[in-house]
């Protein structure tokens, strides 16, 4: 039912396109835009698959290309991991040289330089001590004799 | 010879692909490339837009799940792929170039011409004006014989749009026609 109504429906709408133009013509239009040159149709298949068969080799090559890259990458990456990796052991160890290289040093200090070193270090300690004394000193001279009082009192408490 | 769906099931199931393709080149390659030269009109045009759509349709017929015809599905990517190459060469082939109008002018102005030349370029011309969507809906509706759902479905529209278009399409024809 469908079908009929369809083909009636293109019936009606070619009869009115041909009212305005004769079918010959029109036949003639349609023949003049849809030539193709002399063997087309017959190469036409061959030439697509030769130019997927072509794309294909491409794709491969391509592929391959990246594998190879990727393998490139792969040693690249590993060697900067190794050169990390030696570059921190190499610096470990020169630290740990750089250290037992002071504790040389120290050990080969003379004594007499060490004794000075620590009498130096003495005077130095009793100069503060009696900095902070002289400034407690001041900070009492400059109280008041109530206030006194009342310190004396708090310490015999 | 087999069946379109029989020919893409072959087509997915198998390893050596090519033997089938060539099959379903040679069945529709003939329609899809007058489609596409009734669009550009020229040969070499229309070639290279043919190659490219066997290429698209080799590359997605694995994917293809016969929701739709064969047929329409290859229609369309037709469509679109010469409204694309249209677009990047920056063609006015749908519109009446100098060369048509001083070849029409010049077949019109001479009364030696038999009629028919005169009619074929005035009905050449007038086709070649149209727009791009109006004058495929034309072709495929009035040579082709498709019914709109069909011609909806290869451009991506609907029977309304389609019909809309076919309509317009032959008001213009018999405008330009009847001015001459």
């Amino acid at each position: 039912m469908n079908q009929e109504k369809e083909k009636e429906s293109l019936q009606l709408d070619q009869q009115w396109v041909e009212s305005i133009v004769e079918k010959n013509e029109l036949n003639r239009f349609n023949l003049t835009h849809t030539d193709a040159p002399f063997n087309y149709f017959e190469s036409f298949p061959e030439k697509i698959i030769s130019r997927i068969q072509l794309e294909k080799n491409n794709t491969k090559h391509s592929a391959f290309k990246i594998l190879f890259l990727n393998h490139y990458a792969k040693i690249a990456v590993a060697a900067t991991f190794i050169l990390l990796v030696g570059g921190l052991y190499l610096y470990d160890n020169a630290s740990i040289k750089k250290s037992n290289i002071e504790i040389v040093s120290m050990q080969e200090i003379p004594n007499e330089e060490i004794i000075n070193y620590v009498n130096n270090n003495e005077a130095l300690a009793e100069l503060d001590l009696d900095l902070a004394i002289n400034k407690e000193n001041a900070a009492l001279e400059s109280l008041g004799e109530i206030e006194i009082q009342k310190i004396q009192k708090a310490i015999i408490h | 010879m087999s069946s379109d769906q029989e020919l893409i099931i072959q087509f997915q199931q198998s390893v050596n692909k090519e033997e089938v393709f060539t099959q379903l080149m040679r069945k529709h390659q003939q329609k899809v490339y007058y489609q596409i030269k009734r669009m550009v009109l020229e040969h070499a045009d229309a070639d290279d837009i043919a190659q490219l759509v066997w290429i698209k349709v080799w590359n997605k017929l694995d994917g293809f799940k016969m929701e739709s015809e064969f047929s329409t599905w290859i229609f369309r990517i037709a469509y679109n792929e010469t409204l694309n190459y249209l677009q990047k060469q920056k063609k006015q082939s749908t519109r009446l170039s100098n060369d048509d109008l001083f070849a029409y002018e010049n077949a019109s102005g001479s009364s030696d011409e038999p009629k028919s030349t005169e009619i074929q370029i005035a009905l050449d011309s007038a086709i070649k004006q149209l727009p791009e969507k109006q004058r495929i809906v034309f072709m495929l509706r009035y040579f082709d014989g498709y019914d709109y759902e069909k011609i909806a479905g290869i451009m991506g529209t609907t029977v309304g749009g389609a019909k809309a278009n076919f309509h317009q399409a032959v008001k213009k024809i018999e405008k330009f026609i009847k001015k001459l």
